[in-house]
């Protein structure tokens, strides 16, 4: 930040360094004002009505905030405000360019979901209670993004699983509820146990339980002590609980027991924060190469094994749940390879997209009314091949000349791209199936395909030069990683094969069973429910007596 | 007790041998088929939830229900206590219900005894239930998931991209071979479930002979056993039951449902098999036969007789609206006529409507206009019947575009489908989606934003269908062709347009302009949305309908093929189509370009005349819906249908109490409150009482549907209703869960019936008034058996109107009708 001694600039700084501060507090004021109110039954004859108006106020004034602070940041630079300096129990705020703009995502898909429940969660009788429970997450999850200390994350890690938990239990008379939360709960606890194992050691360690503090001490060490490897291990494991990784996704499948708009929340703005923990700790995280393994292969197991799960659920809203795991798996996967501006990108990007697919949940029966359905598959092979590789080909080529991408730089580098080659082969061989294919078509699926290689392009060029979000040097990858990820990516290009095999009618009996199997999204659910009696109840002697 | 041979499972042989006693198959077919079928969300329409019962009295199938399905059949206390308070119900009431169902008790005792708190229904025990209280395990609700899960994966209608199973595979064969691999079970605590299993033969009629003869059920407590166990899987079941429905349309043999009984049966029968190796098999028989009642029915709960008292309460009420009226004086010629569907919400449009002007007729018939006809939309391989769902379409129609060539929208058409196809894979399939998700994720910032200040909705117009260009509904036209795609004879269509003019009622005195007014609803984000739309058009559109008729009805042939039958349609006569949206009570005129230019002065008028009764049909909504904010009226409503995130777009039909069968002069002097299903009837120009029976074998039995659909879904919405809409989890795109599993649900959601503090539908069976003599209506009863189910058993209650227009008669069942105007005298005194 710029020094200057003239007194309105003095001001300027002082009112920019609270501007973080505001954001959580306008969160806890909702909540506290949400607390024992009942909200006016918008379908039994109300006249405009100040809960109503304020709502709104609690839904955007936030945005707005947050956009204040992503401009301050932009303007001015990083701002940081100390509360309360202790030692290690400090409360400390800093909004970088990062987070500045994590907290304008989070708020507006709080802002959107909060609007939503209006309406939607009209005339029930929790509906008060429900928006403070929303709000109340809102909060810790901003706390989250913003805190500088490890005191204050931890403290804002608990605090937001424990109103979430009360978001999922909003009808708590729902067995499948309970059930769902009892994993959940689980789930979390150790989450919260390995956060806080692995904030103890980091501040033992390090002296200082200053966030940014610690990460600069990290990035100038030549190595690091087995004290902070098993504290980023820990961090690791507690991202790993969070973002609901297998097999320990079983709670995020089953949240489908409280409302809609719950859903959207918590796919769109709290499942991320393991994600958003682990880019935050990115510089102590990079140096340890055990977690930096734990995070590639428990997310590119989750990548695949979700994949498969997802496109074999029957359902909508579970069908979304798995397309989380898989994406929040993919996310993880992009963390451990290093690929951190890749990572919060997709953080970004999946949340602006999961929000609106939950939300819109109840519009299926709308799209399936279009004329043609996704089981009218047909194969013109010489087509189709010589279509997929030249397009596919070109497209490659296309893409790292605009971009400058570094195809073979880095295992994340190679992930980007091969996503993006699976991806739109996977576009241009469903476009050639189709029977009747006329010029305006060919040229419609070319615009599709351009946009979205422009667009993806940009995406990724975005995150990595404007996020602020460091990524790892080349040099420092060992080649196992490069193995792995292209292990991966050959594990996805086989589940493409998968579908495509089904898609023409080849449905040996292997596959059959490994369909079963992975719609049952490999038992990791039901073995949890098992291992916490879940499905038990006291037994009788004898019923007779 | 029956003694029973102890058989080891593996002996299959020696099952077969020993159990001739009863035909297990057809055991297993009528429970199935005493649950009702539940039609998919895209052609959502009522049925009547106790279908399959109606042959009993309706106490009788309350009293089942209640320890088959734990259905409730009545409200809770506090709400009888509540109409008690208010006046809605008097003591007297309850005096003659409980008079009429026979009861000793008088209303105190039946009071009192409401605070014991032994109402709620309980269920009786299925071998699943034995097993979890012997074992902890809890496998009734482990069953379930599985079975839903399965049925889900069976019979998916697109959801999953890939799945283990297949609607195409036999389905007795494919569930072994899918639970042989799945290993939830035994994960869950059911080890030998596999082991077990394997016994099964792939044959469900000789599997299901084996299970029940291996049950060692008396042959007294099986159809109870049987109808409890299809109850557990209701939802399923109901599905079933309408794949057996269509087929049964179609002259095909199919037993989906009691196949799918026969999955439920071999759960059952595991739990017993593997139960009995601990406990041994005589001693769980034993176990289980006891808790089974030898007589099923059972004295009813209090609370069903408050019911009868309420029902009695209310029905006076309805009754009570209806006097005799003058006969209208001499025909003569009306400025306007416009025919509606007899749906409820037509009734306030209809009364709107008729106060604007004393030219204006209306007339009442159901909405598909007597056009049972498929429709197969431009574009589009599938077809959707138009008509009731008790018919079978007896015609095609081909919709077709006119605001481009045919030829070129096809093509552009085809184009954005195949775009818009591709597309669909890239974002929802694996892999493709990650990449997806990072080239375009940002860009659903912009999308929710839209959507959520109603600027794009989140999936196009349904009746858009990919057309580009297209800008209203008013944009095509339908081409009628008979069932097989030929085209139609004059001859035909001559003889379709009179059955259609003499069902209305409509064979002289035509107006200048006859509307005929479909109607459909528009809401957003909604699955039920088809519940919305026109019943009788199979939870559809009517535009269709109503366009089809209009130009049939145009036609200068088809109008010189009746004028050779003695029906003459003056040349100065148009007919105009319309479509009522029920969401917004907006009127939009259908090819209005086809009007003839000296008709466009009375259009103008007519416009006006309509948009008047709009706006007080709107104004009249304002009661049920409350209207918040500054906005007008019109753009409330306007915002409400396309609001992604309202569970209550409109009330639909809640509140149908009545329906009556009559000139309309006879019940528009009154308000009905758009309670009520108007059907124009003179049974003066029905000379051999074919329409009567027409309208008593269909229209009044659709409502009657509608009816009690309302009724069960208020009176246990767990059981006969969806549950809570904002849970809602569109499963296989065929129907809803409710949350994460459990059985399909079927019915209305709370939200259609509940606003969060009152009930917006009065929990009452359909009072059916018809203007006839009663004797014609006794020789359709006897004809008919559903009818004579219906009006016997108590699902309705039957009334007959005087040539003057008062409640005369009532039907008291067996052909026995009761003089209301002798009775009235002796019970003023009780009743006051």
């Amino acid at each position: 930040m710029s020094s200057s001694n003239a007194p309105d600039e003095d001001a300027m700084q002082t009112f920019l360094s609270i501007l973080p501060l505001l954001l959580p507090i306008t969160y806890i004021c909702a909540g506290l004002w949400l607390s024992n109110r009942t909200m006016p039954n918008l379908n039994t004859g109300v006249s405009p009505s100040f809960p109503n108006c304020a709502l709104k106020i609690i839904a955007l004034c936030p945005i707005g905030l947050a956009v204040a602070l992503l401009t301050a940041q932009a303007w001015q630079g990083t701002m940081a405000i100390e509360l309360l300096t202790l030692t290690y129990l400090s409360v400390a705020l800093k909004a970088d360019l990062f987070a500045a703009v994590m907290t304008v995502l989070v708020a507006t898909v709080g802002a959107i979901c909060l609007l939503f429940s209006r309406r939607y969660m009209a005339g029930d009788p929790g509906q008060a209670n429900f928006l403070k429970y929303m709000v109340q997450t809102l909060a810790c999850v901003i706390t989250l993004i913003l805190s500088n200390t490890l005191f204050l994350t931890v403290l804002a890690w608990i605090a937001m699983s424990l109103s979430l938990h009360r978001l999922l239990l909003f009808y708590p008379e729902r067995a499948a509820a309970q059930r769902a939360a009892s994993k959940k709960y689980v789930a979390a606890r150790i989450g919260d146990l390995c956060l806080l194992g692995a904030a103890t050691l980091l501040a033992i360690t390090f002296g200082t339980d200053q966030i940014d503090t610690i990460l600069a001490t990290a990035k100038a060490q030549e190595s690091v002590d087995v004290a902070t490897v098993f504290a980023t291990l820990l961090i690791v494991a507690a991202a790993i609980m969070k973002t609901a990784q297998f097999p320990f996704n079983g709670w995020l499948i089953e949240v489908m027991e409280t409302p809609t708009p719950v859903s959207a929340l918590l796919h769109a703005g709290v499942v991320n924060a393991g994600g958003f923990l682990v880019i935050r700790f990115s510089d102590l995280i990079i140096q340890s190469s055990e977690a930096m393994w734990l995070l590639a292969i428990v997310g590119g197991m989750t990548a695949v094994i979700g994949s498969l799960a997802m496109v074999s659920q029957t359902s909508i809203k579970v069908g979304l749940a798995w397309s989380t795991v898989a994406q929040m798996g993919l996310m993880i996967l992009q963390c451990g390879l290093g690929a951190f501006s890749a990572a919060a990108l997709h953080i970004i990007a999946h949340s602006l997209y999961k929000a609106h697919a939950f939300l819109t949940a109840g519009s299926v029966i709308d799209k399936e009314k279009m004329p043609l359905r996704l089981a009218d598959w047909r194969f013109t092979p010489t087509l189709l091949y010589s279509g997929l590789l030249l397009i596919g080909a070109s497209l490659v080529m296309v893409l790292t000349n605009l971009f400058n991408l570094n195809l073979m730089a880095s295992p994340g580098g190679i992930l980007v791209m091969g996503l993006f080659v699976l991806g739109t082969m996977h576009l241009i061989c469903a476009f050639l199936m189709l029977e009747r294919i006329n010029i305006t078509a060919v040229a419609g699926v070319g615009v599709m395909l351009m946009i979205v290689s422009l667009s993806y392009g940009a995406a990724h060029e975005f995150a990595h030069k404007w996020l602020g979000v460091s990524s790892t040097s080349p040099d420092s990858v060992e080649t196992a990683k490069y193995v792995w990820t292209l292990l991966v990516l050959f594990a996805l290009a086989m589940v493409l094969v998968i579908q495509w095999l089904y898609a023409l009618g080849t449905r040996p009996a292997w596959l059959r069973s490994l369909l079963i199997h992975a719609a049952n999204g490999f038992y990791a659910s039901a073995i949890t429910d098992r291992l916490l009696h879940n499905r038990r109840r006291p037994t009788l002697q004898s019923f007779s007596n | 007790m029956q003694e029973t041979k102890i058989i080891p499972i593996a002996d299959g042989q020696t099952a077969d041998r020993e159990q001739n006693t009863f035909d297990a198959w057809s055991e297993i077919s009528i429970a199935a088929s005493k649950v009702a079928p539940v039609w998919p969300l895209q052609n959502f329409v009522a049925v009547n939830p106790y279908f399959g019962l109606t042959g009993n009295r309706w106490i009788e199938a309350a009293a089942e229900l209640s320890v088959t399905a734990k259905a409730s059949s009545s409200m809770t206390p506090d709400f009888y206590k509540k109409q008690l308070e208010t006046g809605e119900m008097t003591v007297a009431d309850i005096e003659e219900a409980l008079e009429s169902l026979g009861s000793q008790m008088n209303p105190s005792d039946l009071l009192n005894a409401l605070d014991k708190n032994e109402n709620e229904p309980t269920a009786l025990p299925l071998m699943s239930d034995l097993y979890c209280r012997h074992s902890g395990v809890e496998a009734s609700e482990i069953i379930l998931e599985q079975m839903s899960k399965w049925c889900a994966e069976y019979f998916d209608q697109g959801q999953a991209v890939v799945t283990g199973t297949s609607e195409r595979d036999e389905l007795f064969t494919s569930w072994l071979e899918h639970q042989k691999i799945d290993m939830t079970l035994p994960v869950l605590g059911l080890a030998d479930f596999h082991e077990i299993l394997s016994e099964l033969a792939n044959n469900p009629q000789h599997a299901c002979k084996k299970m029940l003869f291996n049950l060692g059920l008396d042959r007294e407590i099986v159809p109870l056993y049987l109808h409890r166990l299809a109850r557990s899987v209701g939802g399923w079941i109901a599905y079933a039951r309408y794949l057996d429905w269509g087929a049964q349309l179609e002259n095909r043999s199919s037993n989906i449902a009691a196949t799918l009984l026969t999955v439920r049966l071999a759960y059952d029968w595991y739990c017993f098999n593997s139960q009995a190796k601990i406990m041994g098999p005589e001693i769980l028989r034993q176990n289980f036969r006891w808790q089974y009642p030898l007589t099923a029915t059972t004295e009813p709960s209090p609370l069903i007789y408050l019911q009868e008292a309420y029902e009695n309460a209310v029905r006076r009420k309805t009754l009570s609206l209806f006097r005799e009226t003058p006969k209208p004086s001499h025909a003569y010629r009306k400025d306007l006529q416009a025919a509606f569907c007899i749906d409820v919400r037509s009734e306030v449009y209809r009364r709107s409507l008729e106060s604007q002007s004393s030219g204006i007729e209306t007339i009442g018939f159901a909405g598909f206009f007597g056009l049972a006809t498929d429709v197969r939309h431009f574009g589009d391989t599938r077809q959707n019947a138009h008509c009731p769902v008790l018919l079978k379409p007896g015609y095609q129609a081909q919709e077709v575009p006119v605001f481009a060539e045919a030829q070129k929208a096809a093509d552009t058409q085809s184009a954005v489908v195949a775009n818009w196809f591709s597309f669909r894979v890239f974002k929802s399939s694996a892999v493709s989606s990650f990449a997806f998700v990072e080239a375009l994720g940002l860009s659903y910032l912009v999308r929710t934003i839209t959507d959520a200040l109603r600027m794009t909705r989140p999936a196009g117009l349904a009746n858009a269908r990919g057309m580009i260009g297209r800008e209203s509904a008013d944009d095509v036209r339908y081409e009628l062709t008979a069932a097989d795609g030929s085209s139609l004879s004059l001859e035909q269509k001559v003889e379709l347009a009179s059955s259609i003019l003499a069902g209305m009622g409509l064979e002289k005195d035509f107006a200048r302009l006859v509307f005929l007014v479909g109607h459909g609803s528009t809401s957003v984000n909604n699955p039920h949305a088809a519940g919305l739309d026109c019943g009788a058009c199979g939870g559809n559109s009517g535009a269709p309908n109503a366009q089809l008729t209009a130009d049939l009805l145009n036609r200068a042939d088809v109008r010189h093929g009746l004028e050779q039958r003695g029906l003459y349609i003056p040349s100065d006569s148009w007919f105009v189509a319309a479509l009522h949206d029920t969401t917004t009570d907006k009127l939009s005129f259908l090819s209005t370009e086809l009007v003839p230019d000296d008709h466009r002065v009375e259009l103008d008028t007519a416009r006006r005349h309509f948009d008047a009764a709009t706006a007080l049909t709107q104004a009249e909504r304002i009661k049920r819906l409350n209207i918040i904010g500054t906005k007008t009226l019109e753009a409330e409503l306007r915002a409400r249908s396309r609001d992604w995130s309202e569970v209550r777009p409109e009330w639909g039909l809640a509140g149908c109490k009545a329906f009556v069968a009559a000139p309309r002069s006879h019940s528009s002097y009154t308000s009905l409150d758009g309670q009520a299903f108007l059907h124009s009837y003179e049974y003066e120009n029905d000379s051999d009482f074919k329409t009567l029976e027409l309208i008593m074998t269909a229209p009044m039995i659709v409502a009657s549907w509608i009816n009690l659909q309302y009724f069960g879904s208020t009176v246990d919405n767990a059981v006969f209703g969806s549950g809570n809409k904002t849970l809602h989890n569109v499963v296989g795109k065929l129907g809803v869960l409710e949350g994460n599993g459990g059985d399909l649900r079927v019915g209305l959601p709370m939200q259609s019936l509940h606003d969060g503090k009152n009930w917006m539908h009065d929990p009452v069976k359909l009072s059916v008034i018809i203007r006839a003599p009663t004797s014609a209506m006794n020789d359709v009863i006897n004809k008919h058996g559903m009818v004579r189910d219906l009006a016997d058993n108590g699902w309705l209650h039957l009334y007959a109107m005087s040539d003057l227009g008062a409640i005369s008669h009532q039907y008291t069942g067996g052909g026995h009708w009761i003089d209301l105007g002798k009775r009235d005298t002796s019970k003023a005194r009780t009743v006051a």
